[in-house]
C-alpha cells in the first residue's frame, strides 16, 4: 500500500523523512498479523509458571488473533499451568493444556470458545447459527460490541466490519452492549441473521468529564464544567489550540486580535473579567500548570474549562478566573493499535483590509485636500498624466503597495503521525507532528516540531508507572521591522503610508516617502530590513507512580512529578538600507538610508525557565450499596527557576555576518541578565457523596501558599460545597415525564483567590540606578547610585477573592431530540488590590501602604447550550447552539473623591473608555461661531463638534464622558450545525461575539490621543483607503461620516471620541468543513480502519458594523497584522 | 516499600513547605549599609535633591517669570510655562501646580528614610564618615526646605522623628498644621547653624568629591536663608565664618567662573558628564542659527541687557539708547559681564558671527503666544551655561555644571545685609569687591541713603547673577515683582539690516501686559494637602 502525498513537502526535512518510515514500517507490521491471523496454524511462544488458566488464555489472545471465550465451563483459578512452547501452532498448545483439564475448544470465526470435552456445539440440535451485524445509528459498525447470550456466559465480540456469529438455541435472548451505548436486547427467533442498531446513550451515563485532578462521571458532577473532545475540536486545522476554542465552550470569551503567524493566539476569559488586574483563567495541560497555546492540536483528547468555585476550588489561589485543563491522549487497553495520520494544506489571506488609493486617485484626492486647506495641490495635470500613463523618466508610478506587501495567499501545512494502542500491562501514545506557517506578508513565518510519549505500565496489580514526556521547537521568524501594532516601521504600516505614485524602484534603489526623516517602503522594510528570530524549545516530563493499596479497596496512593524546561532565544538584526526617497512637494528624489535602521544593530537574548513540580497524593473510592463516596487528598509543591541574559551591538561596516563580534561597537547599556524565583504550595481536599446516583454532594478545599505574601499572610483557605440531584432517576418524574431522559439540577457556592500581584511588595529594596546619575569631582565624573525602589512595605497584602455562586440544570429529553444545559452565575471578588492614590495629602509623600486589597467587582451571567440531534432516513445530523452573557460592575475602587459623576467609574463595567461626545460635524458658521473653547487643534466646517459637558465654556479633560464600554465581549454565541449521510460528513459553525465597542482612533498606548489611517484620510502623510476619502466631509458631501478632508494636521478631530466608537458585534462563519471517509471495502483493501478527505474553512464570511476590518482587529491598530480566512484540505488515515 | 513511600512522603512536604524567596534582581535594605562605600552610594543618590533644583537640568529658568529673560515658547510642557504665569491672570491656582515646590516632600520623605536609619543602622561604620554624611543628607533637607518656604511661606515640618510612631510621619500623621513662616526660617537656620560644625573636616573634599557639601557651602546658604528671613545678623555672621575660612575668592575673569568647575569663587556646583550623565541645555536655549529646530527657549530681554554699563574713554556708564554714539555702535565697549553672559547681534560665537537682524540666520521673530516655535524673539540669546564647543550637543547633550552657590552672591547677601543693619560703609565696601572684580568697573559712590544703595544692589544682583535664579525671588523678597513685573511688557531689541546698514529697534515683545497679582507674593498649598490634611490652612487670600 502507498500514502501518497499530494502536499508540496520538504522532502529535507529529517523529521519527516522519518515520519515516513515509521508509516511504512507500520505497514509491514499490519501484513504480518493480517496474513498469519486467520487459522490455528499460526505460531505462538508461550512461556508460563505457575499460571491461572486465565492467564493463559491472555497470553494465547495476545498472541494470536483469536478471541477466547468460554460458555458452561468454571475456570479454575487455581495456578498450575506450565507451559514452554516455542513457535507452536496454536491447535497443538491448547491441546496441551486444555485436554489433562478435561476441556476442549471450537473455532467460530475468530472466537475460540472453550467447552467441556465432549460438550461439541456443533451436534447439538438445539443450537443453531446467527449472525449479524451491529451499527450505530449512523449505520457505521460498531466495532468490538459485545455480544451473549442473555443468562449464560456464551458471547463474542464484533468484528470490524461490526458483524458477529454466535451458535444459541431457540428461546435464547441475545444482548448486545458497547460502552456509550444503550444496551440492547434481542430474542432469538426464526431469523437466521440479527442485525441491530444500537443507540448512543443520550444521558451520557458513562461520559467521563475531566475535573481538577481527576476525572468523574459527568452524571456524578456537580460544579460548572464545560468540556470538549478532540472529536469536536480538531475540525478544521488551525495552529493554535486557543483558537479551535472560539465558541465551543459556553462561559468561555475570546478574542483574537492578530493574524500574525505564532501570535495569532486567542486571549480567553472564562465568564468575563472579575477584576481590574489581569482576569486571564489558569492553564493546565495534563495536570500541570502549562501553555497550551503552542500543543499539537492533534494531541489534545479534550478540553475542560472549570467555571465556578466548586469545581475550580482545589486550584485555589490561582483559580478566581477559571480554569482550562488540557488533556492529552493516552494510550488504550485493548490489545489493539492503530496509528494515525492527519495531513492538511492551508491557504490564508486576509479576512478584511480596506483598499487603498491607486496613484492616480491618490493625487486627485490629495490636491482637493490641500485645496480644502487653502493650499495649491501638489500635483498638475502633466504629472497626473505621467502617473497613470507611465513616466518616461521613471520618477512618477502607480503602485499598489499593499497588493505588493500582501502575498495572493500564505500557506501551512501540517503534518501528525501518532500511533495509539496496548494492552491492560501497557499503553502508549506516541505522536509526532510538524507545522509550517507561511504568513500572508514574505519573510513572516511560524514552524513547530513536537513530539510526545505518553506511556502506562501496570508493573503489578498495584503498582502503576506512568511516564510522560513532551517536546516541542518553535521557530518564529520576521523582518528586521516588527509586525506589531503602532510599531512605526511595521512593513503594514510602511504600505497603508507610502504614496502610490512612485515607482517601487528607481535608479536601481527601492523608492520610498515619508514624512520628516521617516522613509517608507514596505517591500524593502520587509526583504532588506534584518530579521527577527524567536526560536523556543519546550520540553515537559512527567511521571507518576501509583499503588492500589492491598486490602483496603478503593484506596489508592499515588505520587507524581513533573519537570518542563523551556528555552528561548531571540535574535534581532535591524539592517540599514538606502533607499530614493521621493518628496512630492518637490517631485524630486534623494539616496538617503532607510529610517529607523540607525547603525545596523544585532540585538541576542536567551532566557530560560523550569519548572519542578510534586504531588503525592491518596484517593479512596468505593460503594457500599447505595452509598458511593470518593475521597482526594493530596499535596502539591511547585517551584520555577527562570534566567535571562541580553546583549546588543550596532553598528556593522559588513552586514554579511550578523553576529556580534562583527559590529564595531556595543550598544550603551544594552548587556543585562536577571534570574528569578518561585516557590508555591497547596494541600487539597475533596470530598464526594452520591446517593442511589440521585443526591451528589461535594465538599472540596485547598489550603493554598504563595510565595508573594509575607509570611504572615502567606497561607489561605478555599473551601466550595456543591450539591446536585439527578431528578430523572426518581420513578415519580419517570412516571410524570416518560419522555425525559436526565434532568439534574445543581447548585455551588464556594471562594477562591488569584496572587496576580507584583512579587516581593513586602520588602524594601535598594536598586542601583541603571545609568549614571550624578557627577562628582575636579574632573566631573559620573556615578551610579544606590536608591530605595519602593515605598513603604505592605506587609498585609493578600490575594484577591472571588465568591461564586452558580446554579445550573442538565435536560435530555425525547431520545436526545432536544439537550438543554443552563448555567447563572453570580461572581462577587473583592480585595482586589490596588493603588492607593489622592487620598493622602502630599506632604507625606508616599509614606504610606501605596496598594491595597480594596476594589471590588461583581460579576453575572448566564450561559446556555441548546442541542437537538436526528436521524432522517440516511442522514445524521445535529444542531447545537451555545450563548454566554457575562456582565461586571464595579463596586469600589479608589478614585478622586472630587471626580465629576459623569467620570466615576463606580457602577459601571470594567474596561471601559473616555472620551468626548461627539455632537457632529460643523455645518455652519454659526456653530463655529458659538463653539466653546479648546479641546486644541482647529475647528472648521466639517470638522468634530463636541459637546461642553459641564457647560463651563471650554472642553477640556472634565468633559470627557465613557463613551464605549470593553473591547472584551459581554457576549459569545455559536451554532454548530452537523450532519452525516453515507460517507460524507458536513459541518458549520457560525460564531459571533456582543455587547463590545472598537475604536477606530483614539488613544495610542504612548498616552498620544491621535486618529489613525483607517480613520483620517493622509493620516501621517500617508495614503489613504478609498473608503475614507469617499467618505470624508467636503463642501460637496456634507452629511459624512468622517471629518473634513485635509492635508494638514489637525488635532481637533484626533480627541478620542464617540464618533470613533463602532459597535464591535460580529456573526462570523467561523469554520466549515465537508469531509468524506472512504467506504470501508475499500479501506479494508488499503488495510486501514478509516480515511477521511476533508476540505475546510475558517472565517469564511462576517456580518458586522465595521466593514472593511476585522472585527476582532485591536482598537488603534495601525498597521496591525490581519486576521486570516483559510482554506484547507486535509486527509486522515488511520492503520 | 510501603514505609519508604512515606518516608518520602513526609519529608518531602516538610522539606518544601518554607516558600520564602529572596528576589535575584534587587538588593536588600541591608545593602546600602553593608560598609562606607555602599553607603557612600546611597548618600550620593540622595543628591538628586541637588540636581532637581537646577535650573540648566529642569530647562526652568526662574528668571524667566522676570523682567530679564523671555521665553519664547509657551505650551511645549511644564518648563515652559514662563508666558502663561506672565500672561493668563488665573493661570496659577491650588490645583495647578505651577511654580509650587510642594513636591519636594517626596525627597524629603527619602532624606529623611536615611536620618531614620542611619543611626541605629551604622554602628559597624566610622562614626567620623557617619557624621559627615548625616550633615550632607541634614543640609539637603534644609535646601529642599528653604526653596518650600521661599515659594509657599510657612511649611509642615514633616521630619524624620516627627511622626507619632516616632519615625517619619506617615498615615497616622495626616493632620498637620503649617508652621508660621517665621518658624519654618527659624527651622532651616537652627539646621544649617547645627550642621556646620558637623562639617569642620569637610571645608574642602578632594578632588574626586567636588560638588559635595562643605562647611562653607553651609555658611552660603546661611547667609542666602537668613537673608530671606531678615535675620541680617545671621547673615553677616555667616557670611563672616565662610571667609575666615580662607578657601574661596572672587574670580578676576567673571566668564570663568562658568567655565571652570575649580574656580576658587564656587562653594556649590551641580556636575554633569557627557556622554553618560548630561542635560540638553545646549540644544534647547542655543542661538537658532546653530542648528535648524533647536535652540532659542528663552531670551534675555533689553531690560536686562540695557544695564550693562559701556565704556567711554576709561570709564564706564549708563548704557542709553538715545545716545547716539551708544546707538551707532550698541554692543561694543560693554562691561566683562555682558559679554560673559549674553549673545548679540554681531557677537563672535562657534566659529561664526551671530545674526539677530530680522532675516539673519538667528533673525528676530515677533513673539507670538500661539505659535509653539522657539525663536530669538528680544535679539538675545543667553550664553552663560552654553558649552561653544559643543558639536554634537543635539545627540549628546550638555555636561556644563550649575552654579548653585558661590562667593560673589554670599558677598552680595553680606553687603545687603550690612546696609539693612545700617552699616553703610561696609555694604558699599561689600558690593564693590564684586562690582571691581577684574578692576573693569569703578565702584558706586558711597552714601547713607539706603533706596539709593537698594537701586544700586538690586542692578548689581541683576547683572552678576543673571540666570543663575535669583533675580524673580529676589523681586519677591524686596516685594518690588508687583512694580517690575505687573501691568508691564518686556522689551528686546529688533534690528533691520539695510544693505551694511543695522537699524535699532527697542521693541515690546510681549503680546499683552505682564500679571503680578499680590498673591503671588505667596505661592498656594496645592489643593491635594488642603483636601486630605484638615489642619493645613491654606494662604490668605488663596
Amino acid at each position: 500500500m502507498n500514502v501518497k502525498l499530494v502536499f508540496n513537502i520538504n522532502m529535507h526535512n529529517i523529521l519527516f523523512k522519518y515520519l515516513l518510515k515509521i508509516i511504512c514500517l507500520s505497514q509491514i507490521f499490519f501484513f504480518c498479523t493480517e496474513v498469519y491471523g486467520q487459522d490455528l496454524s499460526q505460531n505462538v511462544t508461550i512461556n508460563l509458571k505457575g499460571a491461572t488458566l486465565k492467564e493463559f488464555f491472555k497470553q494465547m489472545e495476545k498472541q494470536s488473533s483469536f478471541t477466547i471465550i468460554y460458555r458452561d465451563v468454571v475456570i479454575s483459578e487455581v495456578k498450575d499451568i506450565s507451559v514452554n512452547v516455542k513457535n507452536k501452532p496454536v491447535s497443538s498448545v491448547l491441546e496441551q493444556v486444555l485436554s489433562p483439564r478435561g476441556l476442549t475448544y471450537q473455532v467460530t470465526n475468530k472466537t475460540l470458545v472453550i467447552l467441556k470435552s465432549g460438550g461439541n456445539l456443533g451436534p447439538q440440535e438445539s443450537k443453531r447459527k446467527i449472525t449479524g451485524r451491529v451499527s450505530d445509528e449512523f449505520g457505521e459498525a460498531v466495532i468490538g460490541a459485545n455480544v451473549f447470550v442473555k443468562g449464560s456466559s456464551t458471547g463474542t465480540t464484533t468484528d470490524l466490519d461490526g458483524r458477529y456469529e454466535l451458535n444459541v438455541g431457540n428461546g435464547d435472548a441475545l444482548q448486545f452492549t458497547f460502552i456509550g451505548y444503550v444496551p440492547q436486547e434481542v430474542r432469538v427467533g426464526a431469523a437466521p441473521v440479527i442485525n441491530v442498531t444500537i443507540k448512543e446513550d443520550v444521558r451520557g451515563l458513562d461520559e467521563v468529564v475531566v475535573v481538577g485532578y481527576g476525572t468523574q462521571k459527568k452524571l456524578n458532577v456537580t460544579g460548572s464544567i464545560a468540556q470538549i473532545s478532540a472529536k469536536d475540536l480538531v475540525k478544521a486545522p488551525m495552529t493554535s489550540v486557543t483558537n479551535m476554542l472560539a465558541g465551543k465552550l459556553p462561559g468561555l470569551i475570546s478574542t483574537q486580535n492578530s493574524g500574525q503567524p505564532g501570535s495569532d493566539q486567542s486571549s480567553m476569559v472564562i465568564r468575563g473579567a472579575g477584576t481590574f488586574n489581569d482576569s486571564s483563567p489558569l492553564l493546565l495541560v495534563d495536570g500541570v500548570e502549562r501553555s497550551f497555546n503552542a500543543i499539537d492540536p492533534n494531541d489534545v483528547e479534550s478540553v475542560s474549562i472549570l467555571k465556578d468555585a466548586a469545581s475550580a476550588s482545589v486550584y485555589g489561589v490561582r483559580a478566581a478566573h477559571g480554569v482550562i485543563l488540557v488533556k492529552t491522549k493516552r494510550g488504550s487497553t485493548d490489545g489493539k493499535s492503530s496509528i494515525k495520520y492527519s495531513g492538511s494544506y492551508t491557504f490564508s489571506t486576509n479576512t478584511r483590509f480596506p483598499k487603498f488609493l491607486n496613484g492616480v486617485d491618490y493625487a486627485k484626492w490629495h490636491n482637493k485636500a490641500r485645496e480644502l486647506d487653502g493650499n495649491e495641490g501638489y500635483f498638475s495635470d502633466e504629472e497626473i498624466d505621467k502617473i497613470q500613463n507611465g513616466d518616461p523618466d521613471g520618477v512618477l508610478g502607480n503602485t499598489d503597495w499593499t497588493g505588493a506587501l500582501f502575498k495572493d495567499f500564505g500557506g501551512t501545512q501540517q503534518h501528525n503521525i501518532s500511533i495509539i494502542g496496548g494492552t491492560d500491562k501497557f499503553q502508549y501514545f506516541v505522536s509526532g507532528g510538524m507545522m509550517d506557517q507561511d504568513g500572508i506578508i514574505p519573510n513572516s513565518s511560524f514552524k513547530r516540531y513536537n513530539l510526545r510519549s505518553n506511556m502506562d505500565v501496570q508493573i503489578t496489580n498495584e503498582l502503576r508507572f506512568s511516564v510522560d514526556m513532551a517536546g516541542r521547537n518553535e521557530d518564529r521568524d520576521n523582518p528586521g521591522f516588527n509586525i506589531a501594532p503602532n510599531n512605526e516601521y511595521n512593513p503594514i504600516t510602511q504600505a497603508i503610508r507610502v504614496l502610490p505614485i512612485i515607482p517601487k524602484e528607481y535608479n536601481g534603489l527601492p523608492t520610498a516617502t515619508g514624512e520628516g526623516a521617516s522613509t517608507w517602503n514596505p517591500l524593502a522594510g520587509v526583504n532588506d530590513s534584518g530579521f527577527s528570530q524567536n526560536d523556543r524549545s519546550v520540553f515537559e516530563s512527567s511521571a507518576s507512580l501509583e499503588y492500589k493499596v492491598p486490602f483496603i479497596k478503593g484506596l489508592k496512593a499515588k505520587m507524581f512529578f513533573s519537570f518542563d524546561k523551556n528555552y528561548t532565544e531571540t535574535k534581532t538584526f535591524l539592517n540599514k538600507y538606502n533607499v530614493a526617497k521621493y518628496d512630492p512637494a518637490t517631485g524630486t528624489y534623494a539616496t538617503t538610508q532607510a529610517d529607523g535602521t540607525g547603525t545596523s544593530s544585532l540585538f541576542q537574548s536567551s532566557s530560560s525557565g523550569q519548572m519542578l513540580m510534586s504531588r503525592p497524593s491518596v484517593e479512596y473510592v468505593n460503594t457500599f450499596g447505595v452509598h458511593d463516596l470518593g475521597v482526594l487528598f493530596l499535596y502539591e509543591y511547585r517551584e520555577t527557576r527562570g534566567r535571562s541574559f541580553q546583549a546588543s551591538r550596532r553598528n556593522f561596516l559588513l552586514d554579511a555576518i550578523p553576529e556580534l563580534p562583527f559590529a564595531q561597537e556595543d550598544t550603551p547599556n544594552s548587556v543585562k541578565g536577571g534570574s528569578s524565583n518561585t516557590k508555591t504550595a497547596g494541600y487539597v481536599g475533596r470530598l464526594n457523596y452520591s446517593y442511589n446516583k440521585r443526591y451528589l454532594a461535594e465538599f472540596s478545599f485547598r489550603y493554598d501558599g504563595s510565595y508573594k505574601f509575607h509570611e504572615d499572610y502567606r497561607w489561605g483557605f478555599f473551601p466550595s460545597f456543591s450539591a446536585g440531584w439527578v431528578m430523572s432517576e426518581e420513578s415519580f418524574f419517570k412516571d410524570a415525564f416518560p419522555k425525559v431522559d436526565k434532568f439534574k439540577i445543581r447548585a455551588s457556592v464556594g471562594e477562591l483567590g488569584r496572587d496576580n500581584i507584583s512579587d516581593f511588595l513586602y520588602k524594601r529594596f535598594f536598586s542601583l540606578t541603571s545609568s549614571p546619575s550624578y557627577a562628582f569631582g575636579n574632573v566631573p565624573d559620573a556615578t551610579y547610585v544606590l536608591y530605595t525602589t519602593n515605598s513603604v512595605p505592605s506587609y498585609n497584602l493578600t490575594w484577591e477573592k472571588t465568591r461564586t455562586v452558580n446554579l445550573g440544570m442538565e435536560f435530555v429529553a425525547w431520545n436526545g431530540l432536544l439537550s438543554a444545559d443552563l448555567d447563572v452565575f453570580y461572581k462577587y471578588t473583592h480585595d482586589i488590590l490596588e493603588k492607593v492614590a489622592g487620598l493622602y495629602p502630599p506632604s507625606i509623600s508616599n509614606n504610606y501602604p501605596t496598594i491595597r486589597n480594596s476594589g471590588v467587582v461583581d460579576a453575572r451571567g448566564v450561559e446556555l447550550v441548546l442541542g437537538h440531534r436526528n436521524k432522517v432516513g440516511d442522514v445524521f445530523y445535529s444542531v447545537n447552539g451555545n450563548v454566554t452573557w457575562a456582565r461586571n460592575k464595579v463596586l469600589s475602587r479608589t478614585q478622586n473623591a472630587n471626580i465629576p459623576m459623569w467620570k466615576n467609574i463606580i457602577g459601571k463595567p470594567i474596561g471601559g473608555v473616555y472620551g468626548f461626545h461627539a455632537l457632529g460635524l460643523y455645518q455652519t458658521e454659526e456653530q463655529l461661531q458659538n463653539r466653546p473653547s479648546g479641546p486644541g487643534g482647529v475647528q472648521r466646517l466639517g470638522d468634530l463638534m463636541y459637546e461642553d459637558i459641564n457647560g463651563d465654556g471650554k472642553i477640556d479633560l472634565d468633559d470627557q464622558i465613557r463613551i464605549a464600554g470593553s473591547h472584551t465581549p459581554e457576549m459569545m454565541f455559536s451554532l454548530n450545525a452537523e450532519a452525516t449521510w453515507k460517507g460524507f460528513d458536513i459541518g458549520l459553525q457560525f460564531q459571533g461575539a456582543a455587547f463590545c465597542d472598537i475604536i477606530t482612533s483614539g488613544l495610542y498606548p504612548n498616552g498620544v490621543m491621535d486618529q489613525t489611517e483607517f480613520a483620517r484620510a493622509f493620516y501621517g502623510g500617508g495614503n489613504s483607503p478609498y473608503y475614507l476619502v469617499e467618505g470624508s466631509w467636503t463642501p460637496e458631501n456634507t452629511n459624512a461620516k468622517y471629518p473634513r478632508l485635509g492635508q494638514a494636521w489637525n488635532g481637533n478631530n484626533g480627541w478620542t471620541s464617540d464618533w470613533w466608537v463602532v459597535d464591535g458585534s460580529y456573526l462570523r462563519l467561523k469554520n466549515a468543513q465537508i469531509g468524506y471517509s472512504l467506504p470501508k471495502k475499500v479501506i479494508n483493501r488499503l488495510h486501514a480502519q478509516n480515511m477521511r478527505v476533508y476540505v475546510a474553512g475558517t472565517n469564511l464570511f462576517t456580518l458586522d458594523g465595521l466593514d472593511f476590518m476585522d472585527p476582532e482587529m485591536p482598537s488603534n491598530n495601525n498597521g496591525y497584522y490581519p486576521q486570516q480566512r483559510t482554506y484547507s484540505v486535509g486527509i486522515d488515515l488511520t492503520f | 516499600m510501603k514505609k519508604i513511600l512515606y518516608a518520602f512522603l513526609v519529608s518531602l512536604c516538610i522539606s518544601s513547605c518554607n516558600l520564602e524567596v529572596d528576589p535575584r534582581d534587587q538588593y536588600s535594605d541591608a545593602v546600602a549599609w553593608q560598609n562606607e562605600e555602599y553607603l557612600d552610594l546611597y548618600v550620593k543618590g540622595l543628591y538628586a535633591a541637588l540636581r532637581d533644583n537646577a535650573e540648566i537640568y529642569t530647562d526652568m529658568f526662574s528668571d524667566g517669570y522676570s523682567d530679564i529673560l523671555k521665553y519664547s515658547i509657551s505650551n511645549l510642557n511644564s518648563s515652559t510655562n514662563q508666558n502663561k504665569i506672565l500672561q493668563q491672570e488665573n493661570f496659577i491656582t491650588p490645583s495647578n501646580g505651577a511654580l509650587s515646590t510642594w513636591g519636594n516632600y517626596e525627597r524629603i520623605k527619602r532624606l529623611n528614610e536615611f536620618l531614620y536609619d542611619v543611626d541605629s543602622k551604622t554602628a559597624h561604620l566610622d562614626p567620623e564618615f557617619v557624621k559627615v554624611r548625616k550633615a550632607e543628607v541634614r543640609f539637603l533637607r534644609a535646601f529642599l526646605y528653604y526653596k518650600m518656604i521661599r515659594n509657599h511661606g510657612g511649611v509642615i515640618a514633616r521630619l524624620h522623628n516627627s511622626g507619632v510612631d516616632g519615625g517619619l510621619d506617615n498615615e497616622k500623621d495626616v493632620s498637620k498644621a503649617r508652621l508660621s513662616e517665621a518658624d519654618s526660617w527659624n527651622f532651616v537656620i537652627s539646621e544649617l547653624d547645627a550642621i556646620a560644625p558637623e562639617l569642620a573636616a569637610k571645608i574642602q573634599w578632594d578632588s574626586k568629591n567636588t560638588g559635595r557639601i562643605t562647611q562653607g557651602a553651609v555658611y552660603a546658604l546661611l547667609t542666602r536663608c537668613a537673608l530671606y528671613a531678615k535675620q541680617y545678623d545671621k547673615v553677616i555672621a555667616a557670611g563672616n565664618a565662610l571667609e575666615a575660612l580662607k578657601v574661596y575668592e572672587l574670580s578676576a575673569d567673571y566668564n570663568s567662573v562658568f567655565k571652570n568647575i575649580t574656580n576658587k569663587e564656587l562653594i556649590l556646583t551641580v556636575a554633569f558628564e557627557a556622554p553618560s550623565y548630561v542635560h540638553f541645555h545646549d540644544r534647547k536655549f542655543r542661538p537658532t542659527g546653530d542648528m535648524a529646530d533647536r535652540g532659542g527657549w528663552a531670551c534675555p530681554t533689553e531690560e536686562l541687557v540695557g544695564k550693562y554699563q559701556i565704556k567711554e574713554g576709561d570709564t564706564y556708564v549708563d548704557f542709553n539708547w538715545n545716545n547716539p554714539a551708544h546707538k551707532a555702535d550698541p554692543y561694543a565697549n560693554r562691561e566683562p559681564r555682558f559679554y560673559a553672559s549674553v549673545l548679540y547681534n554681531g557677537a563672535r560665537w562657534n566659529n561664526r558671527t551671530i545674526e539677530t537682524f530680522v532675516g539673519g540666520k538667528d533673525g528676530y521673530v515677533d513673539f507670538d503666544f500661539s505659535s509653539n516655535k522657539p525663536a530669538c524673539v528680544t535679539g538675545y540669546f543667553m550664553k552663560k551655561f552654553l558649552q561653544e564647543g559643543n558639536a554634537n550637543f543635539d545627540q549628546s547633550g550638555s555636561d556644563a555644571y550649575w552654579v548653585e552657590l558661590r562667593y560673589a552672591e554670599v558677598l552680595l547677601n553680606m553687603s545687603e545685609a550690612y546696609a539693612q543693619s545700617g552699616n553703610m560703609p561696609k555694604a558699599y565696601e561689600y558690593m564693590n569687591k564684586v562690582r571691581t572684580r577684574g578692576g573693569a568697573l569703578s565702584p558706586r559712590n558711597s552714601g547713607t541713603n539706603l533706596d539709593v544703595y537698594l537701586t544700586y544692589l538690586m542692578d548689581e544682583r541683576m547683572l552678576e547673577l543673571a540666570f543663575e535664579g535669583h533675580r524673580y525671588w529676589d523681586l519677591r523678597r524686596w516685594r518690588k515683582a508687583e512694580e517690575v513685573i505687573d501691568g508691564q511688557r518686556a522689551h528686546g531689541i529688533k534690528i533691520v539690516r539695510n544693505g551694511t546698514t543695522l537699524t535699532y529697534m527697542k521693541v515690546v515683545c510681549d503680546d499683552s501686559n505682564r500679571h503680578f497679582p499680590e498673591k503671588y507674593y505667596y505661592i498656594p498649598v496645592p489643593s491635594s494637602e488642603i483636601n486630605n490634611n484638615s489642619a493645613c490652612e491654606q494662604t490668605i487670600p488663596w
